[in-house]
């Protein structure tokens, strides 16, 4: 009988990548089915083309790098972040755009999982806000019936006002707060009902993906600017809209917790919260686009070594002592 | 009082059953194939072929006088001298003794007078009867305890905390040597000079804490005031090198300054009792032999030299196993063929009928996971990562050397890294 020698530890665990994709699949679902609730069939159809072609551009790419196609769901999950970030109404084409885009040159030009600097869904995401900023922001009202595959015609369905052109404008949005809060209010789907994003992140927290220091600090500092420099109404309400409106909750959870573009150290991973959300309400407040979370979390990926190896000096490993 | 630290890795030890089987005493084997090293330095074999042994006689004289001696466990005619592998070391020279099952016995030398002995003549005794350290990579117990005395110990730490799967005889030995092992604590307090001693246990040995505290009540009421209790530490890998830290105590007179709590193991108290009472060297290993290539895991008492074949046939070694591994699963060693003999310093044996995946990836994905299991707070991945670029005095600014290589990391990470393996290289390294 001849016998394997391997170095110790002679165990491993069963979670590997797969699965902490898996788990981050899996609570997108509820998010993903909820807006299909308010949005009809063509936000599914939305997140089949996203997620078919963000996997099919993996694995063109990891025939092309002749690397073994990782039979991991980070594809999925890029695919279905794309999906709830752009606007229901939006031509497939861009959603294609984005899918490509970010699964190629975000994504396995860097390296493939765990090399890519930027986020790959919100790389994607911001090269079609900036090719069609239009397109980009124009929703339409929930529940409006639109065609599962031909263009979305403007002179049939009129676009209707999302809250953040309200508070961009200095008005009051014309959605109740709770409304808001559950997630009827017209505005690309990852405006989605919060109590269940609130419950997907309690999951990823329990199940140690997700770290609370991002999402925690960032959603705190957009409450506080929000409430010291309201562009609207009072401090309080002004809060309440800040955060329900766009995606910044959304993209806190999903997007800011991304393990592979986000700090690893403690402080550095507070002060990348602290950082993202001033830059979000900035863009929102002087910026040209509406939302300015995509950007604020793009700005702040590339700084990420930077802030870890900020933090070891600033707290370098106190030596073991005993 | 209940006890715990960072990181770590809690494994499920529910149906651990090394930790209920009764110690069984093992001496079966024909042949004995003695190392010359043994843990404690290099010993010149003492006797010449064809002689004949008896059982504690010594066969091994160290080379140096820091070195333990290697004693035959058995009485017998020693039929070859010859030169071998050694399982962690390299090459050694073996001893061959037939066992002739007389079990004549070498006359024991125990102590007169138990109670004048001084902390000293017991160090001495130590020494001389060759206690192993408490795991297999330990110095010798007279050098802990010589450490222990210059560093001014406080806290006397037996460490009796099985956290691994599979892994089970100290928890046996606390079970069924309850009394020995507690008057070999004394011994070892008096010998440290401590006042307070801990018996550190954790989840999953109930029984051995019955039969300590029966031990201790018994002993309080006869008005024997030694200072030992019975502490519960949490069951997360690796607990049993964290005792140190865990049981530290705090010397107001230098200020903030932490003493390292002295740690010592059942089994060396018990072989530290029977040296001092019975004049016994130590000539057997309580082992345990367990994994999932066992059908019938159990804790043996074997003599040092019993071939491993003949142990792990003994506890029905399935015929698919893959892999040996000397000592624990985290962090012990596999085994390139299966003809090597027990050592005094082993503490486990187990048999795999599965490895663990191996690859040299280097997917990390980030997830902080290593950082988050390490004990010592480290970010191995971060080493890793500048370990990979040759960056050795960056690595070394993040701990690379307090890294202890517990192997928490690579158990952990998702994508499969092996970190320790690459963490080992560092410090080795690090040497240069």
């Amino acid at each position: 009988m001849t016998l394997v020698q391997r170095p110790a530890p002679h165990l491993r665990h069963s979670d590997g990548i797969a699965i902490s994709m898996a788990d981050v699949s899996i609570v997108l679902l509820p998010c993903v089915a909820m807006s299909c609730y308010y949005y009809g069939e063509r936000m599914l159809m939305n997140c089949t083309v996203a997620v078919l072609s963000a996997v099919v551009t993996e694995l063109i790419f990891s025939l092309l790098t002749r690397k073994r196609a990782i039979g991991d769901l980070s594809a999925v999950v890029t695919g279905l972040i794309i999906a709830m970030l752009l606007p229901v109404g939006i031509l497939y084409r861009y959603v294609v755009m984005a899918a490509v885009t970010s699964m190629s040159v975000a994504k396995a030009m860097f390296g493939g999982v765990g090399k890519n600097i930027f986020n790959p869904a919100l790389c994607g995401v911001a090269l079609v806000t900036l090719v069609n900023t239009q397109a980009a922001s124009t929703v339409f009202e929930q529940g409006a019936g639109l065609p599962l595959l031909k263009a979305v015609d403007i002179s049939t369905f009129t676009p209707v006002t999302g809250m953040l052109t309200y508070l961009k404008a200095g008005e009051i949005p014309a959605v109740s707060l709770f409304d808001a809060f559950v997630g009827r209010q017209p505005e690309i789907p990852a405006g989605v009902c919060i109590p269940i994003v609130a419950v997907a992140f309690l999951y990823l927290v329990y199940r140690k993906i997700a770290s609370p220091n991002i999402t925690l600090s960032m959603l705190l500092t957009v409450a506080a600017i929000a409430f010291f420099a309201p562009r609207t109404g009072a401090s309080a309400e002004s809060v309440g809209y800040e955060l329900l409106a766009g995606s910044v909750i959304f993209c806190s959870v999903f997007c800011a917790n991304d393990p592979v573009t986000t700090p690893n150290t403690a402080s550095g991973q507070v002060l990348f919260g602290v950082f993202t959300g001033a830059i979000t309400m900035l863009i929102r407040y002087y910026g040209v686009f509406d939302e300015g979370v995509i950007f604020a979390i793009l700005i702040m990926n590339a700084m990420s070594f930077a802030l870890d190896k900020f933090s070891h000096r600033v707290r370098p490993h106190r030596k073991g002592g005993v | 009082m209940f006890r715990s630290f960072r990181g770590g890795i809690r494994f499920d030890t529910t149906n651990n059953e090394a930790k209920k089987a009764v110690i069984r005493r093992f001496s079966e084997s024909e042949k004995l194939r003695i190392s010359m090293d043994q843990g404690g330095g290099v010993c010149i074999p003492a006797v010449r072929e064809g002689e004949y042994v008896l059982r504690g006689q010594c066969v091994g004289i160290p080379k140096t006088e820091e070195g333990l001696a290697v004693y035959s466990p058995v009485s017998g005619t020693v039929e070859k001298i010859e030169d071998g592998v050694h399982p962690l070391r390299g090459k050694c020279r073996y001893v061959v003794i037939r066992d002739d099952k007389q079990n004549a016995e070498y006359p024991p030398e125990p102590a007169e007078d138990v109670s004048a002995l001084d902390g000293r003549q017991i160090m001495e005794i130590a020494h001389r009867a060759s206690i192993p350290g408490p795991t297999q990579y330990s110095e010798p117990e007279y050098v802990r305890i010589l450490k222990m005395v210059r560093n001014g110990v406080k806290t006397l730490v037996c460490g009796a905390v099985e956290c691994e799967p599979y892994i089970g005889h100290s928890t046996r030995i606390c079970a069924e040597y309850a009394e020995q092992v507690v008057q070999g604590l004394e011994l070892m307090m008096r010998a440290t000079y401590t006042k307070n001693a801990v018996i550190a246990l954790s989840s999953g040995s109930e029984e051995a804490e019955r039969a300590l505290r029966g031990v201790l009540n018994a002993r309080k009421r006869r008005d024997n005031p030694a200072k030992i209790c019975i502490s519960q530490v949490a069951a997360k890998y690796p607990a049993a090198t964290r005792l140190k830290k865990i049981f530290a105590t705090r010397d107001m007179r230098f200020g903030e300054k932490t003493i390292p709590a002295g740690v010592t193991s059942p089994f060396a108290c018990l072989s530290l009792y029977r040296a001092v009472y019975e004049g016994k060297p130590v000539t057997e290993a309580i082992i345990t032999v367990s994994g999932s290539g066992i059908s019938r895991p159990n804790v043996f008492e074997v003599p040092i030299g019993t071939p491993l074949e003949d142990l792990l046939r003994r506890a029905i070694v399935s015929e698919n196993t893959k892999s040996i591994i000397m000592g624990g699963i985290m962090s012990g060693v596999a085994l390139d063929s299966w003809d090597y003999s027990v050592l005094r310093s082993n503490t486990a044996v187990l048999a795999m009928t599965e490895v663990a995946e191996y690859s040299r990836s280097n997917e990390c994905i980030h997830c902080n996971q290593c950082g988050k299991v390490c004990p010592e707070g480290l970010s191995p991945s971060q080493i890793c990562e500048y370990l990979m670029q040759n960056d050795i005095a960056e690595a070394e600014k993040l701990g690379l050397a307090d890294c202890r290589l517990c192997g928490c990391c690579t158990y952990i990470c998702p994508g499969r890294m092996e970190l320790t393996e690459m963490l080992k290289e560092g410090k080795k390294a690090v040497c240069k």
